[in-house]
């Protein structure tokens, strides 16, 4: 028995299902469960959650009621509708320059989901097919590989991002590609150990024995097989990466304005937290709402693609049900 | 002892009209239907089945342990004449259980706790259910390994599970279950994940300490070769029921129930000469939707109308022999040894 | 065990030095330090002048040899914001970002083992549902954002606590709070899913059958196992909470440790600073993972230190 690295254990987490080698299996489960969504409250949440974002994210222009940049002196820090002094022009208020903070709240949303979308897409497509290479060819590539992700998994990339932020002049894309150059192991990891496991299986071996070529090999045979973990670690990287753009835009090192970020949007609130509470609160509450939901949503899917767990969830259900 | 008070109770084990359901998506698995049996000081039974016929189910039923999403739903465990179920029965259970009743589990290698030396283990036993100190508790210990026949105990009881082979581990977990001197010892399968030459030095140890000890013992075991070699008694189950039971010395040469006499052909003996190895057609039964009628009759040769109409009722055949078949002790024609579907 | 630490800190050395290169390869290639440390109306003179004064004219891999070299004494350069060794403007800070970081570590442990485990006594029931949520809500919440919103209530609106700054435990607890309540949400989670699964294992029914009392079935026999890798996500809770949280805990809370500092010399551009921050930082999460070997051995007699 060897140690455990410390990003085992929570990848581990993720990996209850991921691992088990079952096709499509998240797929099926979205077609077969939708019934059992409904009843299932945190997961019905965060799916709607999640639509909400794409939906409020495509569609901000037509949906916001002002222009998110529009400043206005003489409406600044109006109060949201139901505190006095506000008014329904200016549904969640302004701020210190008379921005309405809803229409910025929608257009914050665009900023987390490109961040969020282009982080994912370009760590996942990098890490697992490093990953790919390192379990399916092994021996020295495999050795070199893994020893890029050890050590770059022994030391956590928060504080390394604040330092190349500082350097770099701080964008989105900076942000996008400090952000994947910090996330890529994890994908990585999962591929390699999907592979390795998967290589063993019986029907993979007779593959390579009748002759399959090694690229039909993983496109037939070993790339099915990721599908589901695949996604339900890039949905949980997708939350992670939404708190990192918020963290990062609020200490200043990423998005700018006059873009709009819900993290930056707290930074600027910061200054008027005594007198205008409403600056911070919301779009705080976007970010964690929209984390929240991101979660719930892979959590749900965890339990949707994996027959054990729903069997537990059945009898936990059956313990209350009537039992003679 | 002023002399022997008569007690309250007749059997030491009464287990009757047992009903354990598994709660799944797909509807309920009646896992353990109307077994019922009981077992005296000192006696030997032995419980056979394949796996999934609910002869584990029923051990750990007996002994309190079975869990969600499982359920005993019906009939009585009763220890020395009282009930183990209920309100005021978990609690008894939980206080004669590792004391009074112990039990073997089948797989000696995840058994055991990994992360506690294996005197530790032990040695909780005593000092849980006998009061013992530490030091009392370590010296009970070497002599339970040593009954056992591990050497060097001294020595060992600081070592950690998987320093252990799989037969020195199903010896320590014996001499856990011993510990107490309990009256009745469950053994679950004892020996099946075992080598062979390692599973007749178990067997033997635990014929020896039976009867050294005067313990009764359950056997539970899909090996009638096994179960042959240890019991006085043995019951036969299948689909969840109590297909034939009686004395062993009666049962094995002349099986009553056509599945009986299928499991003697599939079991390969020595001290016969077969022509064959005979299997049983077919898969056991899905116990979500058991069969109408004889849960066998898919699979038997000698299965008639009735069969498939009604549930055949355990009878008594005399000698203490029940069966639970309609046609109970015919010999089919294609039950000769190399008729019939043939494999090995 | 001494061979085995011997090895760790060996490979922990290279992840130093990899950080190192990086933090070095980043602020000389990826962004000119003379453009970030002077005025932007600095005169091509002063440029070259300052320049030749931190070395920056030589070859690169002449500095990186210098650099290492220094280093290798003990010699981080001076600060260009206060004009001091950069090293003793850390170990000032150090001591108050250790205290914010353990306080909320153990915090986060000594909640989140009960909770998970209670949660994992009953899987699927309404409690375990609730701590899922509850958990849930506590990895999703931003720390910024919560720090900022116990400042509103307990600071401003409540008055019993201070807004910010570092003093006794009134001014710990929040900035406490806020670095420890994502941990507990992942710890708790992990200590759940770990003890279910451990309680499904063969020694558990084993320790059942014995007639064991139920709290040392769960407490001391599937909780032994639970918490290997428990721990294992604990110590890198640490270590994320040190790298990378507490600057931002830090910056909300004005808690003038190491955090703060990092910030100061990120808004001030002085990469020495900087440099030696991440280096300090680097060393203790070396050390950390070292201690958690170690720890890993102790729970685990399985486990060879190779």
């Amino acid at each position: 028995m060897s140690l455990p690295s410390p990003h085992e254990v929570e990848e581990a987490q993720r990996e209850e299902v991921l691992t088990s080698g079952r096709p499509y299996e998240v797929l099926r489960a979205l077609r077969g469960s939708l019934r059992e969504l409904v009843r299932d409250k945190a997961g019905l949440f965060g799916v709607l959650v999640v639509l909400a974002l794409v939906f409020v994210a495509i569609f901000a222009p037509w949906l916001a009621p002002h222009d998110p940049s529009r400043q206005s002196l003489s409406d600044r820090l109006v109060p949201p509708f139901w505190e006095s002094g506000g008014s329904f022009t200016h549904v969640l208020g302004t701020d210190n320059l008379g921005r309405d903070v809803l229409s910025r709240i929608i257009y914050g949303a665009r900023v987390s989901l490109l961040v969020g979308l282009s982080v994912v897409l370009l760590a996942g497509v990098v890490g697992t097919t490093l990953g790919l290479i390192s379990g399916y060819r092994g021996g020295r590539v495999d050795a070199w590989i893994m020893g890029a992700v050890d050590t770059q998994v022994a030391f956590p990339g928060l504080l390394l991002a604040l330092v190349i932020l500082s350097v770099v002049s701080p964008s989105a894309t900076s942000i996008i590609i400090v952000l994947a150059l910090n996330g890529w192991m994890v994908y990585a990891r999962m591929a390699r150990g999907v592979v390795l496991s998967v290589k063993e299986m019986p029907y993979v071996e007779a593959a390579e024995i009748v002759g399959c070529r090694p690229r039909r090999v993983v496109a037939r045979h070993i790339l099915p097989n990721l599908a589901s973990p695949l996604l339900t670690l890039a949905i949980l990287e997708f939350a992670r990466i939404v708190l990192a753009e918020a963290a990062l835009s609020f200490l200043g090192l990423g998005i700018q304005p006059p873009q709009v970020s819900w993290g930056l949007m707290v930074a600027e609130g910061r200054a008027y937290i005594f007198r205008a509470w409403w600056l911070v609160t919301f779009p705080g509450a976007a970010i964690a709402i929209t984390v929240l939901g991101i979660n719930l949503l892979a959590s749900w899917l965890r339990v949707a693609a994996d027959p054990q767990e729903r069997e537990k969830r059945f009898a936990a259900t059956a313990r209350t049900g009537s039992v003679a | 002892m002023s002399g022997e008070v008569t007690p309250a109770w007749k059997h030491l084990l009464e287990v009757e009209h047992l009903e354990v359901r598994f709660f799944t998506r797909r509807g309920e698995a009646q896992a353990v239907r109307d077994v019922s049996f009981t077992i005296d000081r000192g006696e030997t039974l032995g419980l056979v089945g394949e796996s999934g016929s609910g002869k584990s189910v029923t051990s750990l039923a007996v002994l309190g342990l079975i869990q969600l999403p499982g359920k005993i739903t019906g009939g009585d465990v009763r220890w020395k004449g009282r009930s183990l179920l209920g309100q005021g029965g978990e609690r008894y259970a939980r206080s004669i259980r590792g004391k009074e009743l112990a039990v073997v589990f089948q797989d000696p290698m995840t058994s055991l706790n990994p992360l506690f030396p294996i005197g530790t283990q032990i040695g909780e036993v005593l000092r849980y259910h006998m009061g013992m100190s530490k030091s009392q508790a370590r010296t009970r210990t070497l002599e339970l390994l040593d009954l056992v026949g591990i050497s060097n105990p001294a020595q060992r009881i600081h070592q950690y599970p998987h320093e252990f082979s799989g037969g020195m581990r199903q010896r320590m977990l014996i001499a856990m279950a011993l510990a107490c001197e309990p009256e009745l010892l469950i053994a679950d399968e004892p020996t099946t994940a075992l080598d062979v030459t390692i599973q007749a030095q178990i067997l033997e140890l635990l014929a020896e300490l039976q009867e050294r000890l005067e313990v009764a013992v359950l056997l539970i075991s899909h090996d009638l070769g096994v179960v042959a070699q240890v019991c006085h008694r043995i019951a036969v189950m299948y689909a969840g029921k109590i297909v034939e039971s009686g004395p062993a010395e009666e049962v094995f040469p002349r099986p009553g129930h056509p599945y009986t006499m299928g499991l003697m052909r599939s079991t390969p003996r020595l001290d016969l000469i077969q022509a064959r190895l005979v299997g049983i057609d077919g898969a056991p039964p899905d116990l979500v939707r058991p069969p109408a009628g004889c849960p066998f009759h898919p699979r038997c040769p000698l299965a008639v109308e009735e069969c498939l109409e009604e549930m055949p009722p355990l009878e008594a055949h005399g000698g203490g022999r029940e069966v639970a078949c309609w046609r109970a002790f015919t010999e089919a024609v294609g039950a000769e040894p190399g008729a019939g579907s043939t494999r090995g | 065990m001494g061979r085995f630490v011997v090895r760790r800190i060996a490979r922990g050395l290279i992840v130093i030095f990899g950080v190192t290169v990086v933090v070095f390869v980043v602020t000389r290639l990826i962004g000119d330090p003379v453009k970030v440390m002077l005025p932007l109306e600095a005169t091509p003179g002063e440029r070259a002048a300052f320049a030749h004064r931190l070395g920056l004219d030589r070859p690169i891999l002449v500095q990186f040899v210098d650099y290492v070299g220094q280093v290798a004494r003990g010699n981080f350069g001076n600060s260009l914001w206060q004009n001091r060794p950069a090293l003793q403007i850390i170990w000032e800070r150090l001591p108050l970002t250790l205290e914010l970081v353990f306080s909320a570590m153990a915090l986060a442990v000594l909640v989140a083992i009960p909770f998970g485990m209670i949660a994992a006594l009953r899987p699927g029931s309404v409690l375990d549902r609730v701590m899922i949520t509850l958990s849930l809500i506590g990895l999703s919440i931003p720390q910024f954002w919560l720090g900022l919103l116990l400042i509103v209530v307990f600071a401003v609106r409540l008055k019993v606590l201070p807004v910010a700054g570092s003093g006794g435990l009134s001014h710990l607890l929040l900035p406490m709070v806020t670095l420890a309540l994502p941990a507990i949400g992942r710890i708790s989670m992990v200590v759940r899913s770990s003890m279910i699964d451990e309680l499904n294992q063969q020694y558990v029914q084993t320790a059942r059958a014995k007639g064991l009392p139920r709290a040392r079935v769960v407490g001391v026999h599937a909780l032994r196992n639970a918490s290997v890798p428990a721990l294992t996500l604990s110590g890198w809770e640490l270590i994320r909470a040190l790298a990378g949280y507490a600057v931002i805990v830090e910056v909300v809370f004005s808690w003038p440790g190491l955090g703060s500092l990092a910030e100061d010399a990120i808004q001030r551009q002085d990469l020495i600073l900087l440099q030696a921050i991440v280096f300090v930082v680097a060393i203790m999460v070396v050390l950390i993972n070292v201690l958690i070997d170690v720890a890993y051995k102790l729970i685990d007699p399985r486990i060879q230190l190779t």
